[in-house]
């Protein structure tokens, strides 16, 4: 299936391009097995020196390399095959109080790495520092205590909400597992969290089938609050929802995490969103960090072709102003089979030929301004 | 009259501002009053309305309703004959043989007739035509029929609810165990379910029937313990049924939420998953009452489960099985209990089908 | 303390039980509905004369013409009234935008125009859908006519009639059979002449819905990987709108025209998508194809639901592209219908913003954009983030998009209003019209204002 769609993007790179692309260097007696294999070398050798560097005492939350592979094939003893490497040697440092925001088109494996942080998906390898300590390796018995302090809230309102309980039930079952108050007092504090979140009072004994959207994720976002976590992790909150809702969404998503200083990590494909929400803000491509800086620096100065594009495809609600557009062409190559070198390099426009043969090396730039790009490391001037 | 006048106006006035105050005090979000012009439907009401929205529902609700009755307080108002009675008020009957005496007793030349009547008594009163005394006759043993239908039905029902509630306890656990672990217990359980599914279940039980048999078993708990065998082979279907929606649920987002909420394993599968899978189960416990049934009446019918003078539906049709003239003249003594079968089957069928529609989230509100 | 928390309690389980419909009321509901849905059911399947649905426009310039349509579903918990008294128009070679959010009727005005609603919990109840199409010319047997070439002097061209040999077939005199030369075009296919018909869809029996759908307009829906069956190859699928539309179209002609029109829609290597399964293609290449499959059938209005909401931005801004380029190209009409401002702003030349079933404001994409005068359609515009914006709070409609059952008598958006006067309190409010193409359905532009 992918080698098919595969055939089919690369062949939509005209031929002026592709001379365009064999100008830089000469890569003709590139050997890609051998220089692979340096490569990783290189690679693994670094992992395993940062591996020993001591947590940041700043950040609520610290991920150093971490990868999630998924098994396609097994041998019949069951090691793997192939794999589908949904997160690929990704790190990033989140302050408390922060909120990161993540972009990302379908299949760059965002999702994967917020479920992977609050390790929903076992890690394959890295670490992940919550407040200092590696949790990559905690059982789901130490877990499950730290689940008080990280939460999720989720994409569609509609499925994460077990149908057959009240809202009331649902609400106050966090509470009483995780023993947060009293049982006494269990209903008031629903009552109370209700209330901030924007629910009434005489929800309590409703279901979720009969609230539409924006509170159905109104109701997420209090059972996400109710066991008082200090990292949530919003894996795409807003975007099922209607436009005047949304707003409503994020107005309140921003004065909960001035109230309770919550960290966030906002995972969305609507850039404007993550724009408005974020203070830090990565972009992943299939299943690496392509930029990742302060938002004000991603967006007045973005250095990766791709943030370039995907900035310039968002649609403008202002029919005067036809701005010029960088069209990317073909398709999202499929993240079991990503291309090598530079996994952007088959549809960017900025191709270089060292760009097929070799990853880019994930470089900071300016200060807390990390970029991985060919393009960007021979033009890139201070 | 002026100063009424200013009033009013000034009473409407303030009216008119506090309704504007009302309209213009929105709170950020929640319910407003547009919504609560809105009436939906209450969950139960809304499976109710469901249910019988479709004809055949409640026709199948009609016949299983009205069987019950039937069957439970029947026996209750007509309590004239009990199951296992024989009618014994027959008709008395007489034979008469003309008999030759020995010649050296006799006299000759006179003229002797001797007549032996014999009086018997017919005191079983079998195969009896419908009658005031018997409302649907009497089979081949003199049995009331109508009163060994009402009895039949309850052993008949109680065994199929017996079997299918066992049927279905070892099916949920061993298809819980599976979707929930998955992996190498999955993969046992799975295999196991197949192998189950392999074996020809009739002919097994005809061997058990005949183990059993030699060893004595006592005719009364006979039927339980095969329709406990059974059960334990024909578990693999529900096992199925619940591993699929455990396998579906898991990956539902609020299985996720359950996970990240940090809630134990057993709160998962019990509170959160359980609940969820019981509308299928329930909808597939009730298609299987009616192959259950069916399963009794085969097992009785072939003399393997509830023996005479036990009443079952399925032993009330096996008289047809020895004697030939029953099928062709006494139509009473085996259409009954063969009515009875078809209509507990087919309600169930029916009830199940309007359940399954009446409990389909997928349904439109 | 205790027995006030025990009240507390009482007093919500009155509360929610009483959003609860009893059941009286349900019953009162099923009842009324189904005499209604019979009786609409009844009059869909009765036989019609022609002279009933074929009517003319309002105006020549329109291709589609919708005048207070009512479409309504009959649910269990009521009469749903999903499209409450819509009017738009949609001239000649533009694009109209319908803009709204969930529930607002933009789906079902479209499903309405192409008489997709499914029966009988959905009906249209009320209003015309006057849709000029430009079907075959037929005669009297219901053939279509062909275009003949003609030479020079305008004489037709005529064809020896060759049989299975090669040899030219003669009559009885020994003359050669002559055919008349059907023109053909660039796929090989043959012309027929065509006529300008106006339907009144809402009342066009569904025999005849068969003969607009597909050729006349076509519909690209929202997700792409649901749409086109698995089973079939694109070819197949794409050569099936031919052969069913076009006739005379044969197996060649019918794969020179979808290969046609892969190419129209930008795919680069169109043999090699002809014959791949749709599995084997991402979001955005099927996208295509059911662009391509729309535009096969040369319809003069493209219904376009939703169809880059399921995509990637990236692949978005290409799909819109394509949008953008087409129309110029084809000679037709689209009707996007989106919730996405952006999308609407990118594409559309008119814009018409629904809210709870009604249309609320309507007019060019400037008016809209730049004098937006609604207060739901100003709310819209600020609540969304834009790239350039870069406030600390945005501004929010409160409250939740209605469910349209037992709406009021006053206007539907007042209780999220920000603006609202006395009167809101009254009728619903008319259509108003501030410019030639603005209009607007607000008491804060009556005519005392």
């Amino acid at each position: 299936m992918s080698i098919e769609q595969d055939k089919i993007n690369t062949a939509e790179t005209s031929p002026e391009e592709e001379k365009k692309i064999a100008s830089d260097g000469d890569f003709s007696n590139f050997d890609d097995e051998a220089e692979f294999l340096k490569e990783e070398k290189a690679r693994e050798e670094k992992i395993e020196a940062d591996k020993l560097l001591p947590p940041d005492e700043d950040a609520i939350l610290e991920v150093r390399h971490l990868k999630k592979y998924f098994t396609l094939k097994k041998t019949l003893l069951g090691k793997p095959l192939s794999s589908l490497k949904a997160v690929d040697d990704v790190s990033f440092k989140v302050k408390k109080g922060e909120t990161l925001g993540i972009v990302g088109e379908s299949g760059c494996g965002k999702t994967t790495m917020g479920r992977t942080i609050l390790k929903l998906y076992q890690p394959t390898s890295g670490q992940i520092f919550f407040k200092g300590k590696d949790i990559a390796d905690y059982k789901p018995k130490e877990m499950r205590a730290l689940r008080k302090q990280m939460q999720i809230v989720f994409q569609d309102p509609y499925s994460s909400l077990p149908p057959r309980s009240t809202v009331g039930d649902l609400l106050s079952e966090p509470v009483k597992v995780h023993k947060v108050v009293p049982p006494s007092e269990v209903k008031d504090y629903v009552l109370d969290l209700m209330e901030q979140c924007g629910l009434r009072d005489y929800y309590y004994e409703r279901y979720p089938h009969e609230f539409s959207g924006g509170q159905r994720q109104r109701i997420c976002i209090a059972r996400a609050l109710s066991v008082n976590p200090e990292l949530v992790v919003c894996d795409e909150p807003v975007s099922a929802l209607d436009v005047s809702i949304q707003a409503q969404i994020i107005n309140l998503l921003k004065r909960l995490q001035k109230e309770r200083q919550l960290t966030y990590i906002f995972i969305s494909h609507d850039l404007s969103v993550v724009k408005f929400i974020s203070d830090k803000i990565g972009i992943m491509y299939l299943g690496s960090m392509m930029e990742f800086g302060n938002k004000k620096e991603i967006f007045d100065n973005p250095l990766h072709p791709y943030t370039k594009a995907l900035f310039s495809a968002v649609p403008n609600p202002d029919p005067t102003e036809k701005a010029e557009r960088i069209i990317l062409k073909g398709d999202i190559p499929s993240p079991a089979n990503p291309p090598k070198g530079c996994k952007f390099h088959t549809r960017c426009n900025c191709a270089m030929e060292i760009c097929k043969h070799i990853a880019p090396e994930y470089k900071e730039y300016e200060e807390g301004h990390f970029v991985a790009c060919h393009y960007c490391e021979k033009n890139y001037k201070k | 009259m002026q100063e009424e006048e200013n009033k009013i106006k000034e009473f409407e006035e303030t009216e008119a501002v506090k309704e504007t105050v009302e309209s213009a005090v929105v709170d950020t979000d929640g319910e407003k009053p547009l919504d609560k012009n809105l009436k939906l439907m209450s969950p139960t009401r809304m499976v109710i309305r469901r249910f019988f929205r479709s004809k055949l529902s409640i026709v199948g609700l009609v016949m299983l309703i009205s069987l019950i009755v039937f069957c439970w307080l029947g026996p209750v108002v007509y309590n004239r004959w009990s199951e296992t009675e024989t009618d014994s008020n027959g008709v008395l009957k007489y034979t008469w043989y003309t008999v030759s005496p020995d010649e050296g007793d006799i006299d000759e030349g006179e003229f002797y007739q001797f007549y032996q009547y014999i009086v018997t008594r017919k005191d079983v009163d079998t195969l009896a035509a419908p009658s005031a005394d018997h409302l649907l006759g009497t089979d081949d043993k003199g049995m009331d029929i109508f009163t060994r239908l009402m009895y039949g039905g309850r052993l008949s029902l109680t065994i199929s609810f017996l079997a299918v509630f066992l049927t279905s306890a070892f099916g949920i656990v061993m298809g819980g165990i599976a979707g929930y672990y998955g992996g190498i217990v999955d993969n046992i359980i799975m295999r196991l379910c197949d192998v189950l599914m392999c074996l020809p279940t009739l002919p097994l039980m005809l061997i058990i029937g005949t183990v059993l048999d030699s060893n004595g078993v006592d005719s009364k708990y006979y039927i339980y313990l095969l329709m406990g065998l059974l059960s334990l082979f024909s578990w693999p279907g529900m096992a199925r049924l619940v591993r699929g929606q455990i396998l579906f649920l898991r990956e539902q987002e609020y299985m996720v939420a359950a996970e990240a909420m940090g809630y134990s394993t057993v709160r998962k599968i019990f509170k959160h998953l359980i609940p969820n899978i019981l509308p299928q189960i329930l909808v597939s416990m009730t298609l299987s009452l009616g192959s259950m049934i069916l399963y009794e009446s085969t097992l009785s019918y072939l003399n393997l489960g509830v023996k005479i003078p036990l009443a079952s539906w399925g032993t009330m049709v096996e008289v047809i099985s020895h004697d030939v003239n029953i099928l062709k003249y006494n139509f009473n003594v085996w259409g009954p209990p063969g009515f009875c079968i078809i209509i507990a089957v087919l309600g169930f069928n029916f009830i199940g089908d309007g359940l399954r529609d009446a409990l389909d989230p997928k349904q439109r509100r | 303390m205790d027995i006030k928390k025990i009240f507390k309690k009482g007093e919500n389980k009155t509360k929610s039980d009483k959003h609860y419909l009893s059941g009286k009321e349900v019953r009162e509901i099923a009842k009324a509905n189904s005499k209604e849905m019979r009786r609409l059911e009844k009059e869909k399947n009765r036989k019609r004369p022609e002279s009933e649905y074929v009517t003319s426009m309002r105006d020549d310039g329109n291709i589609l013409e919708i005048e207070d349509l009512h479409s309504y579903f009959f649910t269990d918990q009521g009469v749903v009234k999903a499209v409450n008294g819509v009017s738009f128009d949609i001239p000649l070679n533009s694009t109209v935008g319908v803009v709204g959010e969930s529930g607002c009727g933009k789906s079902v005005t479209s499903m309405s125009v192409m008489r997709l609603l499914q029966g009988p919990t959905g009906q249209i109840v009320n209003g015309a859908i006057r849709f000029k199409a430009n079907d075959f010319k037929r005669d009297k047997n219901g053939e279509p006519i062909p275009v003949y070439e003609k030479d020079e002097n305008g004489d037709i061209i005529y064809d020896k009639v060759l049989d299975k040999d090669g040899n030219v077939k003669t009559d009885k005199d020994g003359k050669p059979l002559l055919k008349p030369r059907q023109k053909k075009d660039s796929a090989g296919l043959g012309v027929y002449e065509k006529e300008e018909k106006v339907f009144d869809i809402a009342k066009t029996p569904i025999h005849e819905m068969y003969r607009i759908r597909g050729r006349q307009m076509a519909m690209v829906f929202q997700e792409p990987m649901t749409s086109l069956n698995p089973v079939f190859t694109i070819g197949n699928q794409l050569d099936e709108v031919t052969l069913l539309h076009i006739p005379g179209a044969d197996k060649a002609s019918a794969k020179a025209r979808s290969l046609q029109m892969l190419e129209m829609v930008g795919i680069a290597m169109p043999d090699r998508v002809y014959a791949s399964y749709p599995h084997e293609l991402s979001g955005g290449m099927r996208q295509r194809v059911m662009i391509a499959m729309a535009l096969a059938g040369e319809p003069r209005l493209i219904i376009a639901d939703e169809p880059t909401t399921a995509l990637d931005v990236t692949i978005q801004a290409q799909i819109l592209e394509l949008f953008n380029d087409l129309k110029t190209r084809i000679n037709g009409s689209i009707l996007l219908i989106t919730h996405d401002l952006g999308v609407i702003a990118e594409m559309a030349d008119y814009v018409v913003v629904m809210y709870a079933g009604r249309i609320i404001e309507k007019g060019t994409a400037m008016e809209i954009f730049h004098n937006p005068l609604h207060p739901y359609t100003q709310g819209l515009q600020k609540s969304k983030p834009t790239m350039k914006s870069s406030e600390n709070e945005l501004f929010n409609i409160p409250g939740n998009v209605p469910n349209p059952i037992n709406m009021p008598d006053n206007c539907y958006f007042k209780e999220r209003c920000s603006k609202c006067v006395k009167k809101c309190s009254g009728d619903y409010p008319e259509m108003i019209q501030v410019s030639p193409t603005h209009f607007v359905a607000c008491h804060l532009y009556g005519k005392e204002n």
